[in-house]
């Protein structure tokens, strides 16, 4: 690295985002890395060493009126943010991860309550990243969806 | 062309700027403007892959609603997205969204997202998604907005 550069490069200046959020211990801190995380109104939190993504209930993440339950689409970005951050927070990757592809099964409807989202890192290749991530809300041994989450590191 | 608006308000849609902008008995046609709250990786500007998720969740549910008529509804079993390339920076971003098979209990749907502008490039985005069809519980029409 040229010790020239300039400090304004996106690329650095994640960089330095994420490894300020490492060493200070607080995942949260990732999520400015990730400005569609706020968006949402994900919050990131250490629970026993493992990064979870809290996602609290608003009006806004609706998908259903009726019954009510919470719009897939926002599963989705929440399962899809879970992944990055994991990939970020274990420094397998100092660039933004590009998601290749994300698979969603839905087992029950998400009620009008917190959803939680925990991603698992599986195969990391050089290039490719993959990242099952489980979301739930009253238990984790009841999941809301599982989603399949493959990206490319760089 | 049916009527475009969906039956409902699907607020989290709503948020997102999902607008409607056409259907036929087996497709739809939605539309996402660009917006920088919506943007994933801020050095290109593009939109965020799960809101291009969302987009498409929302265009091939309305496929396969508009397929199995008025008195039954439909909800997402699973669905892929394949991100072929990101979107960028200002520009609206179109979902088209089709029903390729219809069983009683399942529907099949296809989709895909182009720039607003580029209709006829590459895609930015391929989706694959299979939904439950359920009979419409009678008070949601009397709910109806």
């Amino acid at each position: 690295m040229g010790g020239a550069a300039p400090m304004s490069n996106p690329a650095e200046s994640l960089a330095e985002d994420i490894a300020a959020a490492r060493r200070s211990g607080d995942p949260q801190r990732l999520l400015a890395a990730l400005p569609y995380a706020a968006f949402l109104g994900a919050q990131a939190q250490l629970v026993e060493g493992q990064l979870r993504l809290t996602l609290p209930f608003r009006q806004e993440l609706v998908g259903n009126v009726f019954l009510p339950a919470i719009h897939g689409g926002a599963l989705a970005s929440l399962a899809e943010l879970a992944a990055i951050a994991t990939l970020l927070w274990q420094q397998e990757s100092f660039v933004l991860p590009k998601t290749v592809t994300t698979t969603v099964d839905f087992g029950r409807s998400a009620g009008p309550k917190t959803t939680l989202a925990q991603g698992r890192v599986g195969r990391l290749g050089r290039r490719i990243a993959t990242v099952a991530v489980s979301l739930w809300q009253d238990s984790a041994a009841r999941p809301v969806a599982s989603a399949q989450t493959h990206f490319l590191l760089g | 062309m049916a009527e475009p608006q969906s039956l409902y308000t699907i607020p989290h849609g709503e948020a997102l700027g999902i607008v409607l902008l056409e259907s036929s008995p087996r497709s739809a046609r939605c539309r996402l403007p660009w917006r920088a709250e919506l943007v994933g990786h801020p050095a290109v500007g593009s939109i965020f892959s799960g809101a291009v998720w969302a987009l498409l969740d929302q265009t091939l549910g309305a496929a396969c609603f508009e397929a199995v008529g008025l008195s039954r509804a439909v909800a997402t079993i699973d669905l892929r997205v394949d991100y072929l390339r990101p979107s960028r920076r200002g520009r609206a971003l179109l979902a088209l969204g089709e029903c390729t098979r219809l069983t009683r209990q399942v529907a099949f749907a296809r989709g895909t997202v182009h720039h607003e502008d580029e209709p006829e490039a590459e895609p930015l985005a391929l989706a694959q998604g299979t939904f439950m069809i359920y009979e419409r519980p009678p008070e949601w029409a009397a709910r109806r907005p």
